[in-house]
């Protein structure tokens, strides 16, 4: 198989994967902007990528089919994500060997580069986007270059996997519903718990542990008599022992 | 841009949104500074007025507002600005409750990081 053919079967499988799950990153969109567009626009630029290689000569070499691959990601980059996967991709190939086999010591420098080139676009980056799963693609695959590229890549697969579930720690609240009726419209409006339909509280432990972690033992433990949380919820009850408005607050 | 309510108002100055835009600007993808006025392009690092390169203005309609930034080099600067767009307005809307009638980005500068 020449370099071009082999280019495409794995844009093709990309692209395919990515068919399969779109809808559900649609779901999952809520930056920059919560408009569900993430999965198509990784899509069509994925898409875009396939359709640059197929344009290229069965016979080009990986240089041509690097540049060709990197011009039709970059002018074909949809939405944010599109954009942040453009710059993977070049910075993927710049790293790869001019010619012969990749093994996994190449992979795991190619995927290094990859990262640093998405990370090197953005001043200030927001964690939880693309820039954190290949982050963490890059720090497995520097760790577990001493294998084969199966193993490499079984490895990186379960570290992304791992990093783009691990989603924020739980915390341990007292729920205030009292309250709700004065706050509740502005912490939809102005805070990111309060906008996810978390109701008003008081937070007594922020992170608690993590998600997987909280199990029904763990739960039935911090109800019982002994558990200090317990008595400073108490305390905090006695405290605070009626909740009452002062004012409207306005605004524009 | 003031409310009247039972307490007093609120007001939320011009200077204070181009701040917050200044903000936003400084996390979207593929903007690596902003660019003041007559082309001086500046960091976007700490110690630098997060309101360079912005421009807001208020009227009845709502809020217009204009950036200038430099993006990186070999971007789809399209895109990079679509997005910078969509979120100074959606994010400006939200966090201020007053109507985004027009979000405009100039790219002054390209410029390739290190």
């Amino acid at each position: 198989l020449t370099e071009a053919v082999q280019a495409r079967r794995l844009a093709a499988a990309a692209v395919r994967a990515l068919e399969r799950s779109r809808g559900w990153i649609d779901d999952l969109n809520v930056y920059p902007v919560p408009d569900g567009d993430t999965g198509t626009n990784m899509l069509l630029t994925l898409q875009a990528l396939l359709d640059g290689l197929e344009a290229a000569p069965d016979d080009a070499g990986r240089a041509v089919v690097t540049r060709e691959a990197v011009r039709a990601v970059v002018m074909g980059a949809r939405g944010n994500a599109g954009v942040i996967l453009s710059q993977i991709v070049r910075g993927v190939t710049a790293a790869l060997p001019a010619a012969g086999p990749i093994d996994a010591v190449a992979l795991a420098r190619a995927c290094r580069a990859g990262s640093d080139a998405a990370a090197r676009a953005v001043r200030s980056p927001v964690e939880g986007t693309m820039l954190t799963v290949a982050r963490a693609a890059a720090e497995e695959a520097e760790a577990s270059a001493g294998g084969t590229v199966r193993e490499l890549l079984t490895a990186i697969v379960r570290a992304v996997a791992a990093a783009a579930g691990a989603g924020p720690p739980s915390a341990l609240v007292v729920l205030v519903p009292d309250a709700e009726p004065a706050i509740e419209a502005w912490r939809r409006a102005h805070t990111r718990d309060g906008a996810a339909g978390m109701p008003g509280h008081v937070t007594l432990l922020y992170p608690f542990a993590a998600v997987e972690d909280v199990e029904l033992d763990v739960v039935r433990g911090l109800v019982s008599e002994s558990e200090p949380f317990v008595r400073l919820t108490r305390r905090l009850a006695e405290r605070f022992r009626s909740t009452r408005r002062t004012g409207e607050p306005t605004t524009r | 841009m003031d409310a009247d309510g039972s307490l007093g108002s609120v007001s939320i100055s011009t200077g204070a949104i181009a701040q917050i835009v200044g903000f936003i600007a400084g996390e979207c993808y593929g903007v690596v500074a902003m660019a003041g006025r007559g082309g001086r392009v500046g960091r976007l690092l700490l110690g630098d007025a997060p309101e360079r390169g912005v421009d807001v203005v208020y009227s009845d309609e709502g809020l217009a507002v204009t950036l200038h930034v430099v993006v990186e080099h070999g971007l789809n600067l399209a895109e990079v600005a679509a997005t910078l767009r969509s979120r100074v307005a959606y994010e400006v809307g939200r966090l201020t409750g007053i109507k985004v009638t027009s979000v405009e980005v100039h790219i002054s500068d390209v410029r390739t990081s290190g």
